[in-house]
């Protein structure tokens, strides 16, 4: 597969795309990652609270009933009942809390049973301080055994909240870690993207430099083709028009039908020159046009008065309608479109047919039309013969002496005024070009177009009849 | 009246057929140089009635050799037309500006070159 430019940019942009994808979906995690972690910080701290909780109301607790030991105040025991009646309910909250951890679950197990046991020998003390008074609580055997339970219990709470802090921990290191692995996968990726990106974009640029420099050196090849072909074409054609014209004496028949060959060829051949030269003007755009307000009337009068000597060699007559629309055109280029257009509406007329030439308004636009009667176009060809060398018959270049290039140009010069063209045809029974050229605009022009008039101001027809009206004024 | 003309041009064949176009066809009289300063030299002794000038020439080029012509009294006068391979409208436009009374393209139609001249400076 080659590699163009067009390939490493595309793979270059689908590069980036997957990047920032990457960027995105890395981000999202993390951020995911983060609120989950700073809910655990939470909890966490919930479930550290909860246990001091537990820790802080047995210590009460044992306070109330050593208070109701000594003083038999029945207060103690009310307080003390109170808060045996909370415990069970901190117990089972934290049990809820701490679901998702198996450990913790048993550790709380193990806790409740502690309390359990605690809160037993507190109410055995009660009831032996309610039964037997303060000696017999001091006789009990078991007095020892509630100390270890409550040594025990908060042992057993240092531990859970130890390893609560440890969990803690280990979650807050793995979040830092995962924040610093997606920092530098997120950095990492925009490092490459940028890179990517001005990779692109340099390619781009050498890319086009590239290309204007050979546009640059495809259009001086061709001016400099040009000059250096019409210097040796310039004496031949001299030379040969002048043999040709008998000007410098008689030669035979047969003599004369080769310079009329040799002339008619030369004759091509500077046209052919002059069309590609143009076309390669027109391409690179150095030409602009100059644009100015003109009578479409007065541009299909001078066209025709300059087709007017092929037309009558052809022995096809020329007729124009005349029009007073005003567009805003380069007058020289309408011209050349138009005695392109007539070239070939003459060239491919039969003896005796007429051309007409007309220019209507359209919207904004002036269309101009040339119609002939010639044999027509073939469907699938109408397109095509407004690119370079397409003609509808190969060998009508030859035949008829064309270059292949008229149409071409013609599209390049109405193209550039903003106008379209294009042909209908009928096989058989003739073609008509169409083109549209804007109409100057109204409101900013001093003359005004006689805008309220259709376009099919037929006034008069002025038909000039090569025949019967040769050409005077050139 | 015959009218006498100068054509400079580095072109030997060039200068031969425009000089029998003109000859032939105008019957005017026609003196050739092949380099702009022997047609300045050729401009001052002969006082032509209207030079065509060549604009690509080595050393001393169309332009140069009409601004040259100008600066003369003896020559300042003479009507240039510059002969040109170059067709373009712009090209024209920048002759026609440095004092050229007209332009005609090469190649050019010998039959009708006397003509265009005669059109340009209005010798009709």
């Amino acid at each position: 597969m080659k590699l163009t430019v067009e390939r490493t940019v595309l793979a270059g942009f689908v590069i980036v795309l997957a990047l920032l994808g990457t960027v995105g979906i890395v981000s999202q995690r993390t951020i995911i990652g983060l609120i989950e972690d700073s809910k655990w910080v939470t909890h966490t701290h919930v479930v550290l609270e909860m246990l001091q909780q537990v820790s802080f109301r047995i210590s009460q607790a044992e306070a109330a009933v050593r208070g109701f030991v000594i003083t038999g105040d029945s207060t103690f025991e009310s307080q003390y009942e109170s808060i045996r009646k909370q415990v069970p309910d901190l117990i089972s909250e934290l049990r809820t809390k701490t679901l998702d951890n198996p450990d913790e679950q048993d550790s709380i197990a193990s806790l409740q049973a502690l309390i359990e046991k605690r809160f037993a020998t507190m109410d055995e003390a009660i009831r032996v301080r309610k039964s037997g008074g303060i000696q017999a609580v001091l006789a009990m055997s078991n007095t020892s055994r509630g100390r270890e339970l409550s040594t025990q219990i908060s042992a057993l709470t240092a531990q859970m909240r130890g390893d609560e802090d440890r969990l803690l921990a280990n979650r807050q290191l793995r979040a830092q870690l995962s924040a610093r692995r997606a920092f530098l996968v997120v950095l990492s990726a925009l490092i490459f993207a940028m890179l990517a990106v001005i990779g692109s974009v340099v390619l781009v640029f050498r890319d086009l430099t590239r290309r204007r420099e050979i546009e640059r050196m495809k259009s001086e090849f061709v001016s400099v083709v040009s000059h250096e072909l019409r210097t040796p074409l310039t004496s031949i054609h001299g030379s040969l028009g002048l043999l040709a014209s008998g000007l410098l004496g008689k030669v035979n028949a047969r003599g004369e039908r080769m310079l009329e060959i040799a002339v008619s060829n030369t004759d091509r051949l500077i046209r052919l020159l002059n069309d590609i030269l143009d076309m390669e003007t027109l391409d690179s755009g150095k030409v602009e046009m100059r644009r100015i307000e003109c009578s479409a009337g007065e541009l299909i009068d001078h066209a025709i008065e300059l087709m007017r000597p092929m037309a009558q060699n052809q022995r096809v007559s020329l007729a124009a309608t005349r029009s007073e629309l005003l567009i805003h055109a380069d007058r020289d280029r309408i011209i050349q479109c138009l005695t392109n257009l007539l070239s070939n509406a003459i060239k491919f007329s039969e003896p005796g047919k007429p051309v007409r030439v007309t220019a209507n308004r359209i919207g904004q636009d002036a269309r101009f039309e040339v119609a002939d009667q010639g044999k027509g176009i073939p469907e699938g060809k109408r397109t095509s013969i407004f690119e370079r060398f397409q003609q509808v018959d190969t060998s009508d270049s030859r035949k008829r002496g064309g270059t292949g290039l008229g149409l071409a140009i013609s599209r390049n010069i109405v193209e550039q005024h903003g106008g379209k063209i294009w042909v209908e045809s009928q096989v058989g029974q003739g073609s008509t070009f169409f083109f549209t050229i804007p109409l100057v605009d109204q409101e900013n022009s001093i003359h005004h177009a006689p805008s309220e008039k259709p376009s099919e101001i037929v006034t008069s027809e002025r038909e000039s009849n090569v025949e019967t009206h040769p050409s005077d004024r050139r | 009246m015959s009218k006498h003309i100068l054509l400079i041009d580095d072109e030997d064949d060039i200068r031969e057929v425009t000089a029998v176009s003109l000859e032939t066809v105008a019957g005017w009289r026609v003196s050739s140089a092949g380099s702009g300063r022997a047609g300045i030299e050729l401009a001052r002794t002969a006082r032509p009635d209207a030079i065509l000038l060549d604009v690509m020439m080595p050393e001393q080029d169309g332009p140069a050799t009409l601004r040259l012509l100008r600066n003369d009294k003896v020559t300042a006068e003479i009507p240039v037309i510059f002969l040109t391979a170059k067709v373009q409208s712009i090209e024209r436009e920048r002759l026609h500006a440095i004092g050229a009374a007209g332009t005609l393209a090469k190649p050019f139609n010998p039959l009708t070159l006397a003509n265009q001249v005669k059109e340009i400076l209005g010798w009709r």
